[in-house]
Formats: structure tokens, C-alpha cells, sequence
């Protein structure tokens, strides 16, 4: 029973998890059709500036997060304006830029913060103790905030005027510019969002893992599954898969070894491309 | 035209001659040598890599002091391994070819060790590795004596040496003194444990211990809680981490979090003296081994720990201690025998007993060019209330007593 508990908790925490880094991730690439090879490098910027905040400079836990989010999600916006826009059109380009631009980040937090980790306070501390499975605050917080986050950004986008431009550019750019709809700044917002997604993600996983230069990596290649699998651009592919993928590495993690979730992973995007190549919930190709 | 052909190729086979038969200084006469030159390899960036430099710098600022050898000032020369084996093959080309060094001492990492043995042949260069832990480092020297008997290594193998110590902690403290018979082991999947944790298990077992988790994980695993959950429910009483390059924070983070069993044996980031800072405090509890402790291993120890506290502001790390002993002991050779032939200081350091700040009595096994049997201990310290660094085993060099995690109730 408690194994049971136990998968599903840390399930839940690591689907949540993924759902908000991936939730960006195909939010940038359905909208402006781009493949953001430094979305990691915004959960890295993300954990790094909560610590600069919270741990360095010793400003309020609530303060610190929401000046790290705002932050990356600045970054987002200045990446965007100078580096994607000018060659938006280019994929190859796109490719080539977000990734350099993942490693020089990876560079400056080496230079500034060594190449150790660092930890992070907990937001919270204390837990909670479901049957003999002990959850903290932190995890509990993480998960909370991780919902919390998407479902404001799903009520946004079907909600609200500039909600509905994002859903509009993303589902007809013509038509979206012919009802005056402006992409450029359409483009410029959806990536400071996609930005802040990750930088939440990296604010709250920090106090749970640390921060440490490299980490980028790791969620980009969850991010990268996860819309394979759920489909390229669905919202809600992605969460669906997000989830499942967090449930069924925490379920080999823990029953099998630490060593395999990767793997459930790899098997799970051979599968879907065999069998279903345009994911869970991706759209046919017209 | 022919005669300009012909020149062009005489400079190319003597271009490529000149990169084949580099320049170097090692097996200089010492006579006619200004200053002895000794090459310190480690990666600057990283505590393990500072530990060395830093140990090498105080120990020749120390010889220097006291009058140099035979009148002769020792010259430092750094090279930056990064920690990966081809920049340590750079770095020791550097030092070998370019600050024309007489002998070589450092590096952490084994696998960067494998990589740069196969040179010292060539270079006839002696190298006193000083923070690398595989046997097989060892090994090669007993197989092919003539080709690597340039090798030494004063730090302690993990296969054999650190294997049994670990063993022995195990058994005399864990079971017989706090009575814990069921054991967990965690390793990391690298190099330095591929036949310590297994050997380790066995012994466990042998004396009758209970290994009710084992698994050796790999290094860039950053989530652990579905591991010490899997600990948890096998009901472990101690867990035996055996963990050097993979991430000790998060691990360490984990293991509270999740309130496991306690936990003791060897992080080589936990060595650090800024581990209770980096882990904010989490690492409370926790137990490894220390190749060097602000304790009385020899009456050298606590004045070395002091004076390096005093000069770079930190504590000494796993590498300080045989990296500060190394350049003495190459000292001590280069000294007696008045020689910068490697035969000379191989010959010397095959016969050498030093009286060090690890060990009263270090001396290398003649055939494989390790440490002697015996001569090492490996002080187990917990990190304990305020970031205190205490050695709870083995008794005769205790600084405080064992205390359980905060959360374990035996």
C-alpha cells in the first residue's frame, strides 16, 4: 500500500513537474512555430536567480520567487527580440541560436556561482504524513503551484482578449493578422510566458534538487519527450503525457532502479512514432 | 626546384621529429639544475583539484624556508586537468614539455590518471598520484613494472584498501557497537566502485550483516526519492553511500526529506568543510570517511590543518593531506639520493618510510607501487549540530560521539 502511496505521490510531483516545463515549451512552439532549445536554460535561470534572491541576498521567500519568475521571463522577452526575431522564419537558425545561447547561460552561472551545486532553502518546511509515506511542503508546494500555474494559463488563453490572440495566431496567423491581431507582439508575449512556466518550474524544483550550471539539460530533454508523445503543440497533449511519463518513471524508479527512467522515456517516444506518430492528441498532418 | 622540394621535406621530417622527441626536463643533472621543478595536476575549479594545488604550494613554500634541497629552491608549475582526461593529458603535456618539471604529483579522478599513465614512459617523468583511487592505476604498474614504474600513488585504492576499511566500519561499528544488522548500499555507477561495492556486499554478508538493498545508480540520477523510499520499505537500519561524482546535494536532501535510516560511509563532496553550507544544514547526520581530519593521525596533522585553515581559508580537503605528504616524500628522495634521475627517485621512494601528516610510516608496495598494507587510517566523520565536522570512529582518534539523525529512532 504504501509503495502504491509512494508512486503516487512522487508521481504527481514530477508530472506536475514536467506539465508546467512542457506546457511552455509546446506553447512557443505551437504559436510561433519555433523549437526553443533554451527553454532549460530559463528553469536554470529561473533556479538560479531564487537563489541569488532568497539565499544570497536573503529578500522574503514569496518576494524572491516572484522576482526570479519575473526575471525569466524578461529574459524570455529580450531573447526573443533580439536573437529569434530577426531569423524567425530560419528553423535551422532557431536551432542553432536557442541552443548557443543554452550554453553561454550555462557558461555565466559556471563563471558567477562555480561549479558546484547550490542549495536552495525550502519555501516551507514541515510535512505531511499520508499512511507511512512522508510528503514535505516543498513537494507539496511544488505540485499546487505547478496546477495552479497551467490552469491560469489555460483560463488566460481561453478567457481573455490577449488569451484569445495567442490561440488565434496559433490556430491561422492570416486570419489572426486580418482581425488585426499583431504577431509580433503575440510572439513577444508567448515567449516571456513560456520564459516564466520554466522559471516557476526551476524556482520550485531548486529547494528539492539545487542549482547547479547543467541542469538545463535535463528538462529540455523531458520537455522534448513529452511533446513528442502528447503531440506537437496540443496544451493538452501535453499535460496528458507529462503526467503519465512522471507516474511511469517514478513507478520504474521505484520498483525496478534509478537507473531506467530515462529509458521508459525513449521507449515511450519509439512507440508513439511507430504507432501513433502525431502523439496522443496532435492533430493529423492536412 | 627539385633542391627547394627536396628542403621542404627535410624541414617536415624534422618538424615531425622535433614534435616525436619533445623537449624536456625530467632526469636533468641535478647539479647543474637552478631550481627543482614539480608539477602539480588537478582541476583548479573544483575543492578536490584547490586541495591539491594549495597542499602542493605550502609544501614547497615550506622546503623552500627551510633552505631548499641541498641549496636549491623548489619551483611550483600548475596545470588544470578540468577533471576530464583528455584536458589532462593537455595540462601534463604543458607541464612536462613546457616548464620542463622534474616530476609530476596530483590529480583527481581516476579515469584522468588512466589517461595520462601511458605518457610517463615516454617522458620518463615520475608522477606521485595523489587523489585517484582505482587499482587498476596499480595494477598496471604490477603487469608491466618497466613500462609504469614511474607510478606511485600515496592516496588509498577504493578496490582493496577502502573496500575493507569501509568493511571493517561496518561491521565493528554499525553491527557489533549501534547493533544494526540490516544494511543498504548505494554506490554510484563509476569507475573507482566497479569491484568496491560488490566486494563490499560480500563482505557484509560474510560477517553475517543482512544487505537488504543494493543498487548502483548512475551518476547523473537527480532524483532520489523513489530510492530511499525503496530503502525505507526494505526496512534498512544504515545506509552505505559510496558516492564521488554523481550529485551529492540533492542526494543528501532526499535522504532527510525522506527520513531514512542513517547514513554513513563515503561522499567525496560531503569531505568538504563547505558541505553543511551548500546542503543548508541537510547533511546533518550524515557519516563519511575522511582521508584527513583536524584530529591527532600523527603529531603533524593538527599544525598542517591549522596553518593551511590560516593561509587559504579553508579546511584541507580528501586531497590536501597526500598531496602535502607526496611533494615532501619526493623531497625527501630527490634530497637523499642528490638526483633528478627518475631511476634515482624511484629507487628512493620504492624504499622510503616517511613519517607524513596522514601516517607515521608511509611506504609504497615494491611491485605495484601502492600504498603498504596497514599504513593508512580513514577517520569516519559526522557532520553533527552547527556544521560540526566530529570523528566518531575509529576510537583512538574520537572528537565527539556518534549521534543519530534528528528523525531515527533505533
Amino acid at each position: 500500500m504504501s509503495t502504491l502511496l509512494d508512486i503516487l505521490v512522487l508521481g504527481t510531483l514530477w508530472g506536475s513537474l514536467y506539465t508546467l516545463i512542457s506546457v511552455g515549451f509546446t506553447l512557443i512552439f505551437g504559436v510561433a512555430g519555433i523549437i526553443n532549445l533554451a527553454h532549460g536554460a530559463f528553469y536554470m535561470l529561473g533556479a538560479y536567480l531564487g537563489y541569488t534572491f532568497m539565499s544570497l541576498l536573503g529578500i522574503h521567500v514569496v518576494l524572491s520567487a516572484a522576482m526570479a519568475i519575473v526575471g525569466t521571463s524578461l529574459a524570455g522577452a529580450v531573447v526573443e527580440r533580439l536573437f529569434i526575431k530577426p531569423m524567425r522564419q530560419n528553423h535551422a537558425y532557431v536551432l542553432l541560436i536557442t541552443l548557443a545561447l543554452a550554453l553561454l547561460f550555462q557558461e555565466i552561472m559556471y563563471v558567477f556561482f562555480g561549479p558546484h551545486g547550490k542549495a536552495v532553502q525550502d519555501f516551507l518546511t514541515g510535512e505531511l504524513l499520508l499512511g507511512n509515506v512522508r510528503v514535505t511542503y516543498q513537494k507539496l508546494l511544488t505540485m499546487v503551484v505547478s496546477w495552479i500555474s497551467v490552469a491560469a494559463l489555460w483560463v488566460f488563453i481561453k478567457t481573455t482578449r490577449t488569451g484569445k490572440s495567442i490561440s488565434a495566431v496559433a490556430q491561422n496567423l492570416d486570419a489572426a493578422v486580418l482581425v488585426g491581431i499583431q504577431p509580433e507582439k503575440v510572439y513577444l508575449l508567448t515567449m516571456g510566458i513560456s520564459a516564466a512556466l520554466a522559471g516557476t518550474a526551476g524556482v520550485l524544483i531548486a529547494p528539492i534538487l539545487e542549482a547547479v550550471p547543467g541542469m538545463w539539460a535535463f528538462p529540455l530533454f523531458k520537455a522534448f519527450a513529452v511533446v513528442i508523445i502528447g503531440g506537437l503543440g496540443s496544451l493538452e497533449g501535453a499535460i496528458l503525457s507529462a503526467m503519465l511519463l512522471g507516474y511511469a518513471e517514478t513507478l520504474v524508479s521505484r520498483l525496478v532502479s534509478a537507473n531506467y527512467p530515462d529509458m521508459v522515456y525513449l521507449v515511450a517516444i519509439i512507440l508513439i512514432l511507430v504507432l501513433r506518430p502525431r502523439g496522443l492528441m496532435g492533430r493529423r498532418a492536412q | 626546384m627539385k633542391r627547394k622540394g627536396f628542403l621542404t621535406v627535410l624541414g617536415m621530417v624534422f618538424l615531425l621529429a622535433l614534435s616525436t622527441q619533445p623537449s624536456q626536463a625530467a632526469n636533468r643533472d641535478f647539479d647543474k639544475a637552478k631550481t627543482i621543478r614539480i608539477g602539480s595536476l588537478g582541476p583548479v575549479q573544483l575543492p578536490q583539484g584547490q586541495g591539491i594545488h594549495n597542499a602542493a604550494k605550502m609544501a614547497v613554500e615550506e622546503i623552500n624556508e627551510a633552505g631548499g634541497i641541498h641549496g636549491k629552491k623548489l619551483e611550483l608549475f600548475v596545470g588544470d586537468t578540468e577533471g576530464k582526461p583528455e584536458k589532462g593529458i593537455t595540462a601534463m603535456k604543458k607541464l612536462v614539455l613546457e616548464d620542463k618539471v622534474d616530476v609530476l604529483i596530483g590529480c583527481y579522478s581516476s579515469g584522468v590518471a588512466l589517461a595520462i599513465q601511458p605518457y610517463l614512459p615516454q617522458y620518463q617523468i615520475v608522477y606521485m598520484a595523489t587523489g585517484t583511487a582505482s587499482i587498476d592505476l596499480t595494477n598496471n604498474v604490477k603487469k608491466e613494472y618497466e613500462k609504469y614504474k614511474y607510478f606511485f600513488r600515496n592516496m588509498i585504492n577504493s578496490d582493496i584498501r577502502q573496500q575493507k576499511w569501509a568493511a571493517k566500519f561496518l561491521v565493528e561499528f554499525v553491527h557489533k557497537k549501534l547493533g544494526y544488522k540490516k544494511i543498504a548500499i548505494l554506490a554510484e555507477n563509476a569507475k573507482w566502485v566497479h569491484q568496491y561495492a560488490p566486494a563490499l556486499k560480500k563482505d557484509l554478508e560474510d560477517a553475517g550483516l543482512e544487505v537488504v538493498f543494493y543498487e548502483m545508480f548512475d551518476v547523473d540520477v537527480k532524483d532520489f526519492s523513489p530510492t530511499f523510499a525503496a530503502i525505507r520499505g526494505k526496512g534498512a537500519q544504515w545506509i552505505a553511500q559510496i558516492v564521488s561524482h554523481a550529485a551529492s546535494i540533492p542526494l543528501v536532501k532526499a535522504w532527510q526529506d525522506s527520513q531514512s535510516a542513517p547514513m554513513g560511509l563515503c561522499d567525496v563532496q560531503g569531505m568538504d568543510s563547505k558541505f553543511w553550507e551548500m546542503t543548508g544544514g541537510k547533511c546533518l547526520g550524515e557519516i563519511t570517511y575522511n582521508f584527513i581530519a583536524r584530529a591527532p593521525l600523527t603529531e603533524k596533522t593538527i599544525p598542517m590543518w591549522d596553518k593551511y585553515v590560516k593561509l587559504f581559508g579553508t579546511n584541507p580537503v580528501y586531497t590536501t593531506g597526500f598531496t602535502y605528504d607526496g611533494v615532501y616524500m619526493l623531497a625527501e628522495v630527490i634530497r637523499q639520493k642528490k638526483s633528478l634521475k627518475s631511476k634515482d627517485i624511484i629507487d628512493g621512494l620504492e624504499k622510503i618510510s616517511y613519517k607524513g601528516v596522514l601516517h607515521p610510516e608511509i611506504g609504497f608496495d615494491k611491485e605495484s607501487h601502492d600504498l603498504l598494507e596497514g599504513r593508512y587510517v580513514m577517520p569516519m566523520v559526522q557532520w553533527q549540530e552547527g556544521g560540526k565536522q566530529v570523528v566518531v570512529w575509529p576510537e583512538q582518534f574520537k572528537t565527539g560521539d556518534f549521534t543519530p539523525p534528528p528523525w531515527w529512532k533505533k
